[in-house]
This record gives structure tokens, sequence and C-alpha cells, in this order.
């Protein structure tokens, strides 16, 4: 990577980030259910899926919906995409603050 | 601006700064509701096992300090429970699964060891046998728990933890009546208690 970091415009709106931080906070392989996500992040469940929709189609997250004794169940979490370019949008960040930093890269 | 949170222009592209800002609100505002609360589970033990010493050292009837520990511990027990599954509520995979599993081993191993210890007593060993080596087979058997977390989750405060209680419970059976009990109270209570302060200040990380 070379120049100014992007940022991924994916992540790179405040209700998609928030959702994005909040999932890269589970342990790597931890799955999270649709009401505790809505819980953590006070979204309604309607916002909530608009911008899950948004991420799932970047490949960012993935959501299965699954049963337990019969009441449907969907999970919520990043994919290995999702961490690697949440970590990468988050570096770019500290770049883009550091000055410094971004010069040593460059030159 | 400077409050990222209350913006409702939720499509808006934050600044940088504010972007990182957000990130670590986030972040610790859901390692605080995920995260079981580590404080808690190690006060509470270390205020058992502080209490129990304490009780068995200064009250003359054994049993009424084993009924008092006895309340203790299923108190205990409860909390401990509480806390547990309600950090773990809505979550499943790997880490939790582990954790679950390594939260069940506490109560398997110590009813076994319950079980041991009062068999013992059913064979005919002295009941001042007993009173030595029973609480310090328990407190044995905690620092060896303690041990394994600091393994699962590359905590070197927990796998210290677990063996000073290992220590503190073979120093007790060499000292015995009457100052074991006190021995391993304040050993071992004091040192979950110490445990507890340091996962105040600066809490595990919880992925292992």
């Amino acid at each position: 990577m070379t120049g100014p970091p992007e940022l991924d415009p994916v992540i790179h709106a405040q209700a998609r980030l928030r959702v994005t931080a909040t999932l890269a906070a589970l342990c790597g392989g931890d799955r999270i259910t649709f009401p505790r996500l809505q819980e953590l992040l006070e979204m309604t469940a309607g916002n909530l899926s608009t911008h899950l929709r948004k991420l799932e189609d970047a490949g960012y997250v993935e959501i299965t919906k699954a049963h337990q004794r019969r009441t449907p169940v969907t999970y919520v979490e990043l994919t290995r995409a999702g961490r690697r370019a949440f970590e990468d949008y988050t570096a770019a960040l500290r770049t883009l603050l550091d000055p410094a930093a971004m010069n040593g890269r460059s030159s | 601006m400077s409050e990222p949170h209350i913006v409702h222009d939720a499509d808006r592209p934050p600044t940088a700064a504010d972007a990182l800002a957000i990130i670590e609100r986030e972040q610790a505002h859901a390692s605080s509701k995920l995260a079981p609360n580590i404080a808690a589970f190690y006060g509470i033990w270390g205020m058992v096992w502080l209490a129990s010493g304490v009780l068995f050292f200064l009250t003359a009837s054994a049993a009424a300090a084993g009924w008092a520990t006895a309340a203790l511990v299923v108190t205990g027990t409860v909390i401990s429970a509480v806390i547990g599954v309600r950090s773990g509520r809505g979550i499943t995979g790997t880490s939790s699964r582990q954790g679950l599993l390594y939260g069940l081993s506490w109560p398997i191993s110590m009813t076994a060891l319950g079980m041991l210890v009062g068999r013992m007593g059913a064979l005919g060993v002295p009941g001042s046998v007993m009173a030595v080596l029973s609480p310090a087979l328990f407190a044995l058997l905690v620092g060896a728990l303690y041990l394994v977390a600091g393994a699962i989750w590359t905590s070197p405060v927990d796998y210290a933890l677990g063996g000073w209680v290992m220590a503190v419970a073979v120093t007790s059976v060499f000292i015995g009546l009457p100052g074991s009990p006190l021995v391993l109270g304040l050993g071992a209570g004091g040192g979950l208690l110490v445990r507890a302060g340091l996962s105040l200040v600066k809490g595990r990380n919880t992925c292992s």
C-alpha cells in the first residue's frame, strides 16, 4: 500500500462502523444473536438489518439462521474478510491521523 | 460533532478522529457487556475463603463453621452462575463454548472432591486429620483450576495465582491445627482478593 490510505466506504459510515466495531469485539469464531447485537447497539431492528445487509453484500458479515428448540435464531458474525477489512480500516485511520507515520511509509 | 453518538445521519462518514473514537467506545461497551465480570468472580470467592478460614479458626464449633461455609459456597455458586450466564447470553462459538466448559469444570470437580472427602470420613479417617486435609485438598484443586485458566487464556497473573493457592494449600497441611484454617483463609482468600483488584485495574483479554 502506497500513498495516503483509502478508507473502506462499506465500513466508513457511522452506523456500519458501530456494527463492525462491535462484531470485531467478539472473539474469532464466535457468533452473536440478532437481538443481543441490537441490544448492544441500541439500534432499531430495521435499521440494523439494513446495515447488516450492506455488510453481508460486501462479504464482511455472515448471517446464519438456525433453530433452537423450534425457535428460529439469527446469528451474526464477522467473516475473516470482514475482520481483515476492519483491521485495515483501523490502520488506515491511524495513518491518516499520524502524518509522521504516513511519511515514513511513503518515503 | 464532538459526540458522534448523537448524530442522527448514520450514513454520514465520520472524520478519522471521530471514527477512531467510535471504534474505541463501541468496543469498550461491547467488551464490558460480553465478557464476564471476572473481578466479581475473584472478589466473591476471595471473600468466601477468607470468611470461612477466619470462622473455622475462631469458632469452637466446627459444625457451625461448616454450615456457614456451605451457605457461603452456595451463594457464591449462584452468583457466579448468574454472572456467567448473563454475559454469555446470545453468544455462541468457539470461545463461548470454551468459557462454558471451563466454568462447568468448577462445579464438576468440586462436587467430585466433595464426594471423595465425604467418603474419607466414612472410611474412618479421624476428624482431626480431615479438618486439616479436606480444606487443603479443595484449595489444591482451586489452585490447579487457576493454573488451567492461566494456560487457556495465556494469563500469567492467573497462572501465578494458581501456583500461590497450591503453595498455600501445602503450607497449611504442614502448619496443621489450629492455624491451618487461618493460613488458607488469609492465603487463598487474600490471593483471590488481590487478583480481583488487579482485574479491576486491567481487564483480562477474554479471547484465548
